[in-house]
């Protein structure tokens, strides 16, 4: 890679490939993730500095200087796949595949085999990761839980979370615990929770009428009142509680006043907004994914609701301050334990991976010997990475997005392929870049122009080097 | 099997880290629990029957099943002594 930056010219060219340009209507943004730096120019500002980036000896206006020597410079680092030993990075314990509840939209299939872990594997595989911690001198660990629903496997979560603790005390490092759950749990549950886990990820959909639609228990009954029970304890307690909420075409023009609702009620450190994963059950309840568009929309009227109850609004896609080339556990080297002990770099069940023609399990544990790794099946998941997925090579959203979930979002091999994901991430990274440079009101302006939004959108690369904005 | 203790009346419990502090408002008293002790406590408190309770501190605690029943009977004990629990059918 040094070699790369020996000439003056291939240095620029190597900058021009971080460095993107969105046109805005009248003005363009200029977008460098991997510098941290974005800039609002006029159109007729781009040209000057597409050649300075060439390496050009253009004179710039003294407003635009500044940035464009820093843009024009190798980013500092460039995110790139994991490599060497597989060294976890956290650990995840599926403590159960089963659930109590029969969300409509769920594609979690029974499977046969071991639905929940013995507690004893938990145990064991708890002592290998805190183990791994202290042998490499982590300062700090992360046990993550998935399902299923965790807590019906409320034994496994609790022997990893007390064991966890003690061993972190051992060692000295700091331990961190986070869950995925339905929130469904007892109010004595629940209160444990509170006090135990740090992060809370609760799925809750929004009002009785939509909860109860969307999530309910498996004799049909409504989930709506144990989850608000739970939210109002959680809210009190210490665990930080972040809502996840799953938005449909029917609820999508209600994401704002949902956030307020949420706010005001649950006080949560952040709220998720997720578009519905459409899946055959979805279809057969009639449940369908919003519009891109509208859905991008109302993230943003929904984010400037938050803000102002100090609420974090999020869209896994779009965090800008993430630089990564891969957008969930998988190639990170998180190891997840399933009920069964195999280990694997996703918590989707098999079947879901085999329907896309991918193996991710990567290894077993063993209750003798510990945790035994296929390197060649690490390998394959660390592969999974933005750097090899040619759609999101001109992409400005790409070391957010990073092509995201390797199983359920398939991916066009076009430059400018972009589906309804893709487009969503886009205007909602977008509306992130702009608020941070306090310009939200350019991007309204662009919703309201449909020809400049549909070149926006879809312009087949937004490296600076090859985006054609018309003058 | 029942534990044979029942916690008394008007006791609330807080967490604070790995350290619980329990308070008996009617009687102005008030009690740390730490590392085993604190485990123990929670444990008890989601409702466990005896034996799932014993098998629960045995994973955490790394002891076999008879050592973990002793360690349990032990902390009982103690916590009965200092009046933090009562004799199952003593009253509140």
């Amino acid at each position: 890679m040094l070699r790369l930056h020996d000439t003056p010219q291939a240095a620029a060219i190597d900058a021009a490939a971080h460095v993107f340009a969105v046109p805005l209507r009248t003005r363009v943004l200029i977008y460098a993730p991997l510098h941290n730096s974005a800039a609002i120019i006029d159109r007729a500002g781009l040209d000057p500095l597409r050649q300075h980036l060439a390496g050009g000896d253009i004179s710039l206006p003294a407003a635009l200087a500044d940035f464009a020597t820093l843009i024009a410079t190798p980013p500092p680092a460039v995110p790139g796949p994991k490599s060497g030993p597989l060294i976890p990075s956290a650990l995840g314990i599926l403590s159960t595949r089963a659930c109590n509840l029969a969300c409509r939209y769920c594609g979690f299939l029974p499977e046969t085999g071991q639905q929940h872990m013995p507690p004893s594997l938990a145990r064991d595989a708890v002592n290998w990761y805190m183990d791994t911690v202290a042998t490499h001198d982590i300062a700090h660990a992360e046990i993550h839980f998935f399902g299923g629903e965790p807590f019906c496997a409320e034994d496994v979560v609790e022997v990893a979370v007390h064991l966890g603790r003690r061993r972190a005390t051992e060692i000295g490092c700091s331990l961190r615990f986070e869950v995925a759950t339905n929130g469904t749990f007892s109010e004595a549950r629940c209160h444990w929770v509170a006090d135990n886990i740090d992060t809370v990820i609760l799925s809750f959909d929004g009002t009785p009428d939509i909860h109860n639609k969307h999530r309910p228990r498996r004799d049909l009954s409504g989930s709506y009142d144990a989850v608000h029970r739970n939210a109002l304890i959680l809210a009190e307690g210490n665990a930080a509680l972040s809502i996840r909420a799953c938005i449909t075409d029917e609820t999508v023009t209600k994401m704002p006043e949902l956030a307020a609702w949420f706010c005001e009620t649950f006080h949560p450190e952040a709220i998720g907004f997720e578009t519905l994963q459409p899946t055959q059950w979805s279809q057969a309840a009639d449940l369908h994914p919003p519009d891109a568009l509208a859905f991008a929309r109302n993230f943003m009227r929904a984010a400037e609701i938050c803000a102002e109850y100090g609420v974090q609004t999020a869209y896994a896609a779009s965090n800008i301050s993430a630089k990564q080339v891969t957008f969930c556990p998988v190639g990170k080297d998180f190891v997840i334990i399933a009920p069964d002990g195999t280990l694997s770099a996703c918590y989707l069940r098999r079947y879901e991976w085999e329907a896309k023609n991918m193996d991710l399990a990567f290894g077993r544990f063993d209750a003798r010997t510990g945790a035994h790794f296929d390197l060649d099946h690490v390998a394959f998941a660390r592969s999974l990475n933005v750097h090899n997925k040619p759609l999101c090579d001109g992409c400005f959203n790409k070391w957010h997005c990073a092509g995201g979930c390797h199983v359920n979002h398939s991916l066009g091999t076009q430059p400018g392929d972009y589906d309804r994901l893709c487009v969503q991430s886009r205007l909602i990274t977008l509306y992130n870049i702009l608020k941070a440079l306090d310009q939200v009101a350019l991007l309204e302006d662009v919703f309201d122009d449909a020809a400049a939004l549909q070149r926006m959108l879809l312009q087949p690369s937004d490296r600076i080097d090859r985006v054609e904005v018309p003058l | 099997m029942k534990a044979g203790y029942c916690c008394i009346g008007g006791i609330l419990w807080v967490k604070n880290g790995d350290t619980l502090l329990l308070v008996d408002d009617t009687q102005r008293r008030s009690w740390t629990l730490r590392g085993d002790e604190a485990i123990a406590w929670e444990l008890l408190c989601t409702g466990y029957r005896y034996e799932k309770l014993v098998r629960q501190l045995s994973l955490i605690l790394a002891l076999d099943e008879t050592a973990a029943r002793e360690h349990l009977q032990a902390m009982l004990h103690t916590w009965h002594q200092k009046g933090i629990l009562q004799q199952n059918g003593a009253g509140s």
